[in-house]
C-alpha cells in the first residue's frame, strides 16, 4: 500500500441548487494512476474539480499531503497540483510556447522575463509532450490532437507532483488518444507523478490505471485495481450493461470486448 | 521572441505619439481664433506674452486638450480591462451602462448638493472634487446590477452581459433625464450638455479633480496587466494556475470603475472609446496586455482629442457634444466588429 | 409543443372579457386623463364642454384643445406601438422584437429631423408619410445588417444591432440639428411631446390607425401560424412571404404614425405583447386586439402618472415608460436570455 497524497472526507458539492454528491470520501495513492469512471452525470468531473479546488465544496475537507487545502494559498496548491480542464480555451493568436509558459505562473515572482529555470522546465514539458516542433506556431494553426498535447505541456510546466486530468482524450482520434495516455503513463513511470483522471473509455482506464474509482449517481460504487472493477457485476451495477470481458493477452489488463444493454426493468 | 513584440510595440507607440502630437497641434492652432505655432511656443515660454493669447491658450484650448487626453487615456485603459475581464470583445464600459450609472449618480449629486455647496459659499471646487466619488458609487451600482443579471452557472453569460448593459444604460439614462428635469433651468442646461458627453466647459479645476484617481489607479491596473493575459483562458485553467480569479478581477474592475468615474464626472458619458481603442491596439501590438494597455491608452487619447477638435470646429461657433462625434465614428466600427466576429 | 398547444387553446373567455370591457375602461382612462392635470377640472365641466362647447370658456378650451387630444393620442400611440411589437414578435419569433429596440422609431425620428431642417413648413400628412418612410428605413437598416451577419437575426444580436443603429441615427440627427440650429424643436421629438400633441395631426392619424388595426386583425391568424416557425408555416400551406410583407407594412405604418404624433416612446412595444400573451395565450387573433387595448390604456395611464411625478411640470412620458420598462426588460433577459436560447 502506497501513502495517500489526497484524501477527501465527507465532501458535499452543489451545482446551483442541485447536489451532485454528498458525504463522499475517497483517497488517492501517491505515485499511482487513478481513474474515475462512471456514466454521464454521475459526478466524476465534479469530484475531480472539487479535489482540485476549482469548485468549492459545500462541506467536508480535502487534504493535500495531510494538510487541509482550505489552509493553503491557491498559488501554493498550484505548485503541487495541476489540473487540465475538459475544454480549455485560449486566444487563437497565442503562440504555443507562450501558452505553455503560462504554466510557470505559480513559480514566477517578477512579471517580466522568464528565468533560465523557467525556460528549462518549459523545454522539458515540450520534450515530453513532443510539442517543441511547433513551439512558435499560433494555437489557431494546431490540430485538435496537437492542441491537447500543448495544454498537457502547460499543466506540466507547473512542475507539480500531482496531475489531475479531466477527460483528456475526449474529441481526439484513436491514435491521439493513445499518444496522450502514453505521455501520461510515462510521466507516472519516469517522473513519479501522481495522476488522477476522468475517462469515458473503460478499456483505456483498465489499461493505464493502477486504481479505478467507479461512480454512479454521486456515489462511489467500488474502488480497486482494474481486475476488480472491470468485472461483469461491477459494470452491470455502474453502467447498467451486460459486459463480455476477457484478459488482453498482450498486457494482461482486462478488456471489455462487447456488451449489451440490460432490459430496463429489473 | 519577446524582442519582436517589444520592437513592434515601440514602433507603434512612436507612431501613436506622433499622431497625438499632430492632433494636439491641429486642436490648439485652429478654431475661431487661429494661431501659429510660433505664437503658441512664445506664449508657453512666456516670451512677450499677450493677454489675448494667454486667454485662448491657458483658459480655453489647453485645459480642453488636457482633459480630452486624460479622458481618452482613462477610457482606453478601462475599456481594455473590461474587455479583458469579460473575455468579450464587444464589452465596453459605455455599452455595459457603467458610464450611465456614474452619470446618473453625478446628476443626482448635482441636483442635491451642488447648489447647496455653491450657496454656502465654499465655492465650486469642493463639489468638483467630490463628483468623481459619486460617479464611483453609480458606476459600481451599474457593475453590480450587470453581474446580478448576467451571472449564470458561475460565469458571466456573454449575451446577457450586453443585453443587461443596454437595459441598465437605458434605465440610468431615463433616471438622469428625469432628475435633470427637476433641476432649475440653469442647472438643467448644464446637466444635459454634460450628459451627452462634452468637455467644452473645461477648466483646470476639473483636471485637478481627476488626476489623483488616474495617478493612483492606473499603476494598480498596469501592475495587474499581465493577469489579463491569463484571464483569456477559460475559468478552470485560470484557477488551476493558482490565480485568485475573483479577487484579482474585483481589483481590476473596481480600479477601472474608479477611472471611468473620474472621466465621466469631467466629460460626461463618452461611449465607444472603450470599445474601439482596445481593438485597434490589439491590431497594432498583438494580444499581450502589457503592450495593449498603453497602446489602447494612446489611441484613446488621440481619438478623444481629435473628436473634440471636430466637435469644436465643424459647426463653429456651435459646439457638438464630443460624445456624439465619437458615437458617429464608433458605431460603424462596432458593426464591423460584429460582422467580423464569429457568432 | 405540448405547452404551446395548451397555451394556444387557453380559455377564450379572458380575451372576450377584455374586449367587452374595453369601451368602459377606455372611457374611464380618458376621464381620468381629462380630470387630472395642472389645472383641476371637475366632471360637470367636462360634460358641459362636450355637450355645449363654449369657445370663450378657458376650461372648455383646455379640455377640447389639450386634454382630450392628449388622452386620445396616448391611447392611439400605445395601441399602435403594442400592435407593432406584437406583430414583430410573432413574425420573427423574437422575444425582444419591438419598434424601439429594433431601430424603427429612431429611423422615424431621423427622417423627421431631416424634414424639419429642409422643409420646415411641411403639412401634417406629409409629416406622417415621411415618418413612415423613416420607420421603413430604420427597420430596413437593422434587419439588413441582421441578415448580413452570421446568426444576426437571433434575438440578442438583433437587439444589439438595433440599439447601436438607433444610437447612430439619433447622434446623426442631433449633429444635423445642431448644424441647422433646430435642436430646440427637435428636443420635442426625442422627449415624447405627448402633452403638445396637435389635434389636426391626430385626426389624420385616426383613420391610418383604424386601417392598420383592421389589417392586423386580418393577418392575425397567419401570424399565429408564423409564430410556430417558418417550416411549420410553409408546410401548412401558408404564403409566408405575403404575410411577412403585409406585417412589415403594418408595423411601418403604425410606428411611423406613432412617432409623427408624439415622438419616440420606448418599451411599450416590448412589454405589452409579453403581458398580453401571458394573459390571453399565444393565439394572435386575441393577442393583437388585446395588446392594442392594454397598450393604449397603459400609455394613457403612464401619461396621467407622469403629470404627478414632477408636479406641476410635465415629465416626458418616455421617461416613465423607461422606468417601468427597464426592470421588465431585465426580467425578460434573466428568464429568457442567455446563450442557450440566443
Amino acid at each position: 500500500m502506497g501513502t495517500t497524497v489526497i484524501r477527501a472526507e465527507r465532501l458535499t458539492t452543489k451545482y446551483e441548487k442541485f447536489t451532485v454528491f454528498s458525504n463522499l470520501s475517497t483517497e488517492i495513492k501517491k505515485g499511482k494512476i487513478t481513474t474515475i469512471i462512471g456514466p454521464n452525470g454521475c459526478g466524476k468531473s465534479t469530484l475531480l474539480k472539487t479535489i482540485g479546488r476549482i469548485l468549492k465544496q459545500q462541506s467536508g475537507e480535502v487534504f493535500l499531503q495531510e494538510q487541509d487545502m482550505k489552509g493553503i494559498s491557491t498559488k501554493a496548491i498550484a505548485k503541487q497540483l495541476a489540473l487540465l480542464s475538459q475544454n480549455p480555451e485560449a486566444p487563437l493568436q497565442l503562440k504555443v510556447e507562450e501558452l505553455i509558459s503560462y504554466g510557470r505562473f505559480p513559480h514566477r515572482k517578477n512579471v517580466g522575463t522568464l528565468s533560465s529555470k523557467d525556460m528549462e522546465v518549459i523545454n522539458w514539458a515540450m520534450d515530453i509532450t513532443k510539442t517543441s516542433a511547433f513551439r512558435t506556431r499560433e494555437i489557431a494553426q494546431l490540430s485538435g490532437g496537437q492542441r491537447q498535447k500543448v495544454w498537457l505541456a502547460m499543466a506540466l510546466a507547473q512542475e507539480t507532483s500531482i496531475l489531475l486530468l479531466d477527460e483528456p482524450t475526449t474529441y481526439l482520434d484513436l491514435a491521439h488518444q493513445l499518444e496522450v495516455l502514453q505521455i501520461v503513463d510515462r510521466l507516472n513511470k519516469e517522473h513519479r507523478c501522481t495522476i488522477v483522471m476522468v475517462l469515458h473509455d473503460i478499456n483505456h482506464a483498465a489499461r493505464f490505471s493502477d486504481e479505478l474509482i467507479a461512480m454512479k449517481n454521486g456515489e462511489i460504487i467500488n474502488v480497486g485495481p482494474p481486475e476488480k472493477i472491470i468485472a461483469k457485476d461491477v459494470l452491470k451495477e455502474v453502467f447498467h450493461i451486460d459486459a463480455r470481458i476477457m484478459v488482453d493477452p498482450e498486457n494482461g489488463s482486462p478488456v471489455c470486448y462487447g456488451y449489451d444493454a440490460l432490459p430496463e426493468c429489473e | 521572441m519577446h524582442n519582436k513584440y517589444r520592437s513592434r510595440f515601440f514602433i507603434n507607440m512612436l507612431f501613436l505619439t506622433g499622431a497625438i502630437l499632430l492632433a494636439i497641434y491641429i486642436h490648439i492652432t485652429n478654431g475661431t481664433f487661429d494661431m501659429s505655432v510660433k505664437d503658441i511656443v512664445t506664449t508657453l515660454l512666456r516670451m512677450n506674452p499677450t493677454n489675448e493669447f494667454d486667454l485662448v491658450i491657458f483658459q480655453f484650448r489647453l485645459p480642453r486638450i488636457v482633459i480630452a487626453a486624460l479622458v481618452g487615456l482613462g477610457l482606453g485603459i478601462a475599456g481594455t480591462v473590461v474587455q479583458g475581464i469579460t473575455r468579450n470583445g464587444l464589452a465596453d464600459p459605455g455599452i455595459l451602462g457603467i458610464n450611465a450609472g456614474a452619470g446618473a449618480s453625478i446628476v443626482i449629486f448635482m441636483f442635491f448638493f451642488q447648489m447647496e455647496l455653491a450657496v454656502s459659499g465654499s465655492s465650486n471646487w469642493l463639489s468638483i472634487l467630490i463628483m468623481p466619488i459619486f460617479g464611483f458609487v453609480g458606476g459600481l451600482a451599474a457593475a453590480i446590477l450587470i453581474y446580478v443579471f448576467a451571472w449564470t452557472n458561475g460565469k458571466l453569460d456573454t449575451q446577457r452581459l450586453i443585453l443587461s448593459g443596454i437595459a441598465i444604460c437605458t434605465g440610468f439614462g431615463a433616471l438622469s433625464l428625469y432628475i435633470s428635469l427637476k433641476m432649475r433651468e440653469s442647472d438643467f442646461e448644464m446637466a444635459t450638455v454634460w450628459m451627452s458627453g462634452s468637455i467644452y466647459n473645461a477648466n483646470w479645476m476639473f483636471i485637478i479633480a481627476m488626476i489623483p484617481w488616474l495617478i493612483i489607479l492606473i499603476p494598480v491596473i498596469y501592475r495587474k496587466a499581465h493577469l489579463l493575459d491569463y484571464f483569456q483562458l477559460e475559468e478552470v485553467s485560470i484557477k488551476s494556475l493558482g490565480i485568485q480569479v475573483e479577487k484579482e478581477k474585483a481589483i481590476l474592475l473596481l480600479s477601472s470603475i474608479g477611472v471611468i468615474s473620474a472621466c465621466v464626472s469631467v466629460s460626461g458619458s463618452i461611449g465607444f472609446i472603450g470599445l474601439i481603442a482596445p481593438h485597434i491596439a490589439r491590431q497594432l501590438v498583438g494580444i499581450h496586455h502589457r503592450y495593449v494597455l498603453p497602446a489602447s491608452a494612446a489611441i484613446g487619447m488621440f481619438l478623444v482629442i481629435f473628436s473634440d477638435y471636430l466637435a469644436r470646429t465643424i459647426f463653429a461657433p456651435a459646439e457638438i457634444p464630443v460624445g456624439i462625434i465619437v458615437a458617429i465614428l464608433g458605431v460603424p466600427y462596432f458593426l464591423y466588429l460584429l460582422i467580423k466576429t464569429k457568432a | 409543443m405540448d405547452v404551446t398547444m395548451k397555451r394556444l387553446r387557453k380559455t377564450r373567455s379572458v380575451p372576450f372579457l377584455i374586449i367587452c370591457a374595453s369601451p368602459f375602461l377606455i372611457i374611464l382612462t380618458i376621464a381620468l386623463s381629462v380630470l387630472y392635470g395642472t389645472k383641476g377640472i371637475d366632471v360637470s365641466t367636462i360634460w358641459q364642454a362636450i355637450v355645449h362647447f363654449d369657445s370663450a370658456n378657458v376650461d372648455h378650451n383646455i379640455i377640447m384643445q389639450s386634454r382630450l387630444p392628449r388622452a386620445v393620442a396616448a391611447l392611439l400611440v400605445g395601441a399602435f406601438l403594442a400592435i407593432s411589437g406584437a406583430i414583430m414578435q410573432g413574425m420573427t419569433r423574437n422575444y425582444l422584437a419591438s419598434p424601439s429596440i429594433m431601430g424603427v422609431t429612431d429611423g422615424s425620428a431621423f427622417v423627421i429631423t431631416i424634414c424639419m431642417i429642409f422643409f420646415p413648413a411641411m403639412s401634417n400628412i406629409n409629416m406622417i408619410i415621411f415618418s413612415m418612410i423613416g420607420s421603413a428605413l430604420g427597420a430596413g437598416i437593422v434587419f439588413g445588417f441582421g441578415s448580413v451577419m452570421r446568426n444576426g437575426l437571433s434575438p440578442v444580436r438583433l437587439a444589439i444591432i438595433g440599439t447601436v443603429i438607433g444610437t447612430f441615427l439619433s447622434s446623426l440627427s442631433s449633429v444635423l440639428a445642431t448644424h441647422f440650429q433646430v435642436s430646440q424643436d427637435l428636443a420635442f421629438w426625442y422627449n415624447a411631446k405627448i402633452h403638445k400633441v396637435d389635434p389636426e395631426i391626430l385626426m389624420l392619424a385616426l383613420p391610418i390607425g383604424l386601417i392598420g388595426l383592421v389589417l392586423a386583425l386580418i393577418i392575425s391568424k397567419s401570424i399565429t401560424i408564423l409564430s410556430l416557425g417558418e417550416d411549420i408555416s410553409i408546410s401548412l400551406g401558408q404564403r409566408t412571404k405575403w404575410v411577412k410583407v403585409l406585417s412589415i407594412l403594418i408595423v411601418v405604418c403604425l410606428t411611423g404614425t406613432a412617432v409623427a404624433l408624439v415622438g419616440k416612446i420606448g418599451f411599450v412595444g416590448l412589454i405589452i405583447p409579453h403581458i398580453t400573451r401571458f394573459i390571453v395565450g399565444m393565439d394572435y387573433r386575441f393577442v393583437i386586439p388585446c395588446s392594442a387595448i392594454i397598450g393604449g390604456i397603459f400609455l394613457a395611464l403612464c401619461d396621467v402618472a407622469n403629470r404627478f411625478i414632477n408636479f406641476p411640470f410635465e415629465t416626458p412620458v418616455g421617461v416613465v415608460t423607461a422606468l417601468i420598462g427597464v426592470p421588465f426588460f431585465l426580467y425578460l433577459i434573466r428568464t429568457r436570455g442567455g446563450e442557450r436560447r440566443a
